[in-house]
This record gives C-alpha cells, structure tokens and sequence, in this order.
C-alpha cells in the first residue's frame, strides 16, 4: 500500500509544477485536478479500512467539481471578452 | 446557550437562499445581518461555549468551540460584514446580481471557520470563502476583474489542497482531526504538517514571496467586495496559523514566518508608496498589516508573553479589518463622486463630504497605530513583547511599518483637503458616507473598549 502513497504525493507534486509553470489557462485547470487527485489517492491509501479518509475525500471531490466548474465558467468569461 | 454557535453559521446560510428574492431585498439583508450581528455580540460577551453539531459526538460529528481569540474574530467579521451590507443596499442601485449570495456565502464561511474545531472542517470553510471571494471578484465583470479572479481561484486551489494534505498527515499520524486532540499529543512528525499547513496559509495570506496574486484581485474588485476580501479574507488562515503555534512552538518554523512578515511590512509600505490609484493602494496596504499578524509569532514562546501576543494579535486584526473596510468604502464613495479611483481625483472630501472625510481620517490614524487607537495599542504590546523578549527586530518592523503606513496614507488626506476646479457630482448616498464613518470611528475607538 505504501506504493500507493508515494504515487500520489508524485501526482500531487506533478499538479503543483503544471500550476506554476503553465501560463494557459486550460492547463492550469487540468494541473489542479491532476494534484486534487493526487491529494485523494494519498488520503484514500493512507487509510485502507478506514471510512474516515474515504468521507473526507468524498467531501473533496464534490469540493473539486465545484471549483472545476467555477473555474471553467470563468475561463470561457474570459474567452468572451 | 444550547444551539446559539450553530445559529452563527446558520443564519447567513439562511441569507444565501433568500438573497436570490428580489421582493423585499433590503428588508431580507437588514433582517439577517442584524440577527447575526446580535449573535456575534452575545457570542463576543459570553466568549465560551462548546457544543457539537446536530448532537454527534466528537470524533463522528462536528465540534464548535468559542474561546476570546475567536469571539473576537467573530465580532469583528459581524461588524465589518454589517456596515458593509447597508453600504451595499445603496452601492448597487439597480441590479445587484449575486452580490448578496456571494456575500452571505462568505459571511457563513467566516463564521464557520473562526468556530470549527476540527481540521477538515476547516478545509470545507477554506474553501467555501475561497470560491465566494473569486466570485466576488469576478463580479465586478470588467477582464481585468476576470482576468484577477483566474489567478486567484488557481492559486487558492493550490493553497488549499495543500492544506488538504496536511490534513491527510495529520490523520494517517495522529488518527484524529479535532484540534485540540491533535495539539495534546505532541509527535516530532507534526513539523512537517505544521510546515506544509504554514506554506498554504502563507499562500491563502499573501504572505510576502506569495503576495502576487493579492493586488490585481483587492483592487478590480468592486468596492464593497474589496472591503470584503481585504479585511476579512485575508484574516482565517493567519488565525489558524497563531491558533495551533499558540498551543504548539515549532521553533524555526515561528522565525522563519516572523522574518518574511517583516519583510511584507516594509515591501508592502513602499510598494504602497509608488500607488497612483486609492485601491491598489489599499491592497499594497493589505500585504504590509497582514505582516504583522506573522511578525509578532515568535512571541508566542515565551509563557509569560503569551497572553500580550494574543491580546496583540487580535486588537491588531480587529483593528485592521475595522480600518481597511472603511478605506475601501471610502473609496468607493470617491469613485461615485469621480468615476475614477486615481488618488488626485478626490478632491475636497474635508469640506464637501466630511462623513467620508473622517472615516478616512480615523481609519488612516488607526493604520498608522496613532495613540488611543486600537493601532497603538497593538503596536505597544508588540514593543513591549519585543523588548522583554529581546527579539529586537520585531519592534524595529512594528515602528518601522507605522511611520511607512504615515506615508501612504498622507497623500489620502492630503487630497481631501485640495481645491479642484472641476465641478464633481455633489451627491453620495447617506448610508454609503454613514458606514464608512462608523467603521473608521469603531476602529479608532477599538483602543478604548479593547481594555
């Protein structure tokens, strides 16, 4: 299981880099699903068994679709103008 | 008081919905913000209470605790949150758009977070007020606001799943998430998580290296939501920060955040110097105060100065989210007048508009910590912590950053006082002069009832 957490801090790594590096919006966006990802997958197995980490990223995923879907709505705003 | 710290964060969530009505709008907001200002006073008095959401138990629901330094984060949100919603009911005269739904939203977080005692439910706060300050951003609707509003959401989404992963740290270590269990149990491993919970709260303040994002949001914003985002958005992660290194030292970790809050305070005060226009005045102003609530972290060590940090931490925070609130509306009113925000464009407040004038007045004298204000008296504590502790550079910083904040706010009042030749629209909404007044004054007057 321990390879699991190792994967997902590097996927969250990954996320952070393509947030500081990309300067295209559409890339920032996916970079910050890709480290919310990762984020997830070191919660989800950090605590096989256990339901607390599995409803903590439940909760993060609903959180992560909203942003998503601010983010886009904001971006094509952009593109509009 | 059985459910009253619930109420708190229930009836602005109850102002969410019903600001969508139209019908009856200034009634709905007036009614909801007056209520939860009565609860934020009583919560002020009492300033002790802990119960759990819905009757769950701990570890399974929700804790909410009420201690000083929260009850004075939650009346100072209520205040500035209230003056600032009668100034909105005049600011926006015909279509308000989602103003109130946004501003409610925030509100809610706000109270969510100062009362939670627990670190996920912290994160859900987090998020909340991040996502209802980049719609209060993007709301102004010009690109540039947009434009602000991207960098901003981007950035705080980073900050705050880095502070997801902490979370998961403490978790897998600790295998709690209430606070003050997981202060009890001191393990070495708890750095790390404190460092990684540090650089997203650092992110979340526009602490110095991470200010970038801060400017362009506060100053493209519309007034009232700048009054928002600069004097409370900026406030939660700086309280999370003092909050756990109050219960728990971590050394080079205080230091380290001290040092780049001194830096904030000086690069933040000149940067405001060079400003042509009121608002990213402001915001540069916002950077350096924020400073402060950092600078003053090492004090924490010492037992015996423990109790004068917090006292001096929180008369500053009260202080400056008073202050800066009143400076934005202020500037508000002068952009009504002018349609401009550019420093020389508000010419003859002193006598054309004095209201406006003094809350400039009095919430300047309070940035610049001038005596009696709750400034001042934050300052003090600060030198005196500095000295007893022989940590000179903090009252160097502190010093230091008054007389820069005289700097940058002389120019303000100056312009106040010169005659122009052009003829301005002589008339601003009483209401939008009223708030701006009552915020400044309570902000000069934090230092008399701050004791």
């Amino acid at each position: 299981m321990n390879l699991y957490l190792y994967l997902g801090v590097l996927i969250a790594c990954i996320g952070i880099f393509g947030l500081l590096a990309f300067r295209s919006l559409g890339k920032r966006l996916i970079s910050a699903n890709i480290l919310s990802s990762g984020v997830f997958i070191y919660l989800i197995a950090g605590g096989v068994g256990d339901p607390v980490p599995q409803a903590l990223v439940l909760t993060g995923l609903v959180v992560s679709v909203s942003a998503t879907a601010l983010a886009v709505a904001l971006i094509s705003l952009n593109y509009e103008q | 008081m059985s459910s009253e710290l619930g109420l708190l964060v229930g009836v602005p969530l109850l102002g969410v919905s019903l600001g969508l009505i139209k019908r009856f709008r200034s009634f709905i907001v007036i009614f909801i913000s007056s209520i939860t200002l009565f609860l934020s006073f009583r919560a002020y008095i009492s300033k002790d209470g802990f119960e759990t959401v819905g009757g769950w138990l701990v570890p399974l629901g929700i804790g909410l605790r009420l201690d000083t330094l929260s009850a004075n984060f939650i009346l100072m949100t209520a205040l500035v949150c209230f003056f600032v919603s009668i100034y909105s009911l005049s600011f926006f005269k015909k279509s308000s758009g989602f103003f109130w739904v946004f501003f409610f939203s925030v509100w809610t977080g706000l109270n969510g977070f100062f009362l939670s005692e627990d670190f996920f439910n912290l994160y859900v706060a987090l998020e909340v007020l991040s996502l209802a300050g980049v719609s209060l951003v993007a709301s102004a609707k010009t690109s540039k606001a947009i434009k602000a509003s991207i960098d901003y959401l981007f950035i705080s989404l980073m900050a705050s799943l880095m502070y997801l992963m902490s979370v998961g740290v403490i978790y897998l270590k600790a295998g709690t998430l209430s606070i003050s269990d997981f202060l009890s149990k001191n393990s070495p491993f708890f750095e790390y998580a404190m460092g990684l919970i540090a650089i997203s709260v650092a992110i979340k303040c526009a602490l110095f290296p991470f200010h970038f994002w801060l400017v362009p949001a506060h100053a493209s914003a519309l007034s009232p939501a700048s009054a928002i985002l600069s004097a409370l958005l900026v406030k939660p992660p700086a309280y999370l920060i003092a909050r756990l290194i109050i219960e728990f030292n971590t050394g080079y970790l205080q230091i380290v955040l001290s040092a780049l809050g001194a830096i904030a305070i000086a690069f933040g005060s000149i940067m405001a110097m060079r400003q042509q226009t009121i608002k990213t005045l402001l915001a540069y102003s916002t950077v350096a105060q924020i400073g402060y609530i950092f600078l003053i972290l090492p004090l924490f060590e010492f037992e015996n100065l423990k109790d004068d940090a917090v006292k001096a931490l929180s008369l500053h925070a009260f202080t400056h989210a008073l202050a800066k609130a009143s400076m934005f509306l202020a500037s508000g009113n002068s952009i009504y007048v002018s349609n401009s925000d550019e420093i020389s464009l508000m010419p003859d407040f002193a006598s054309r508009h004095p209201l406006t004038f003094f809350g400039i007045f009095f919430s300047g004298a309070s940035l610049m910590g001038l005596p009696t204000s709750g400034g001042f008296i934050a300052k003090f504590l600060i030198l005196k912590g500095s000295i007893e502790s022989g940590l000179y550079y903090i009252g160097i910083a502190a010093i230091l950053g008054g007389l820069l904040a005289g700097l940058y706010i002389y120019p303000l009042w100056k312009e106040c006082f010169e005659k122009s030749e052009r003829k301005p629209k002589g008339y601003i909404p009483i209401w939008m002069e009223l708030s701006a007044f009552s915020l400044g004054l309570l902000s000069f007057a934090g230092g008399v009832f701050g004791f």
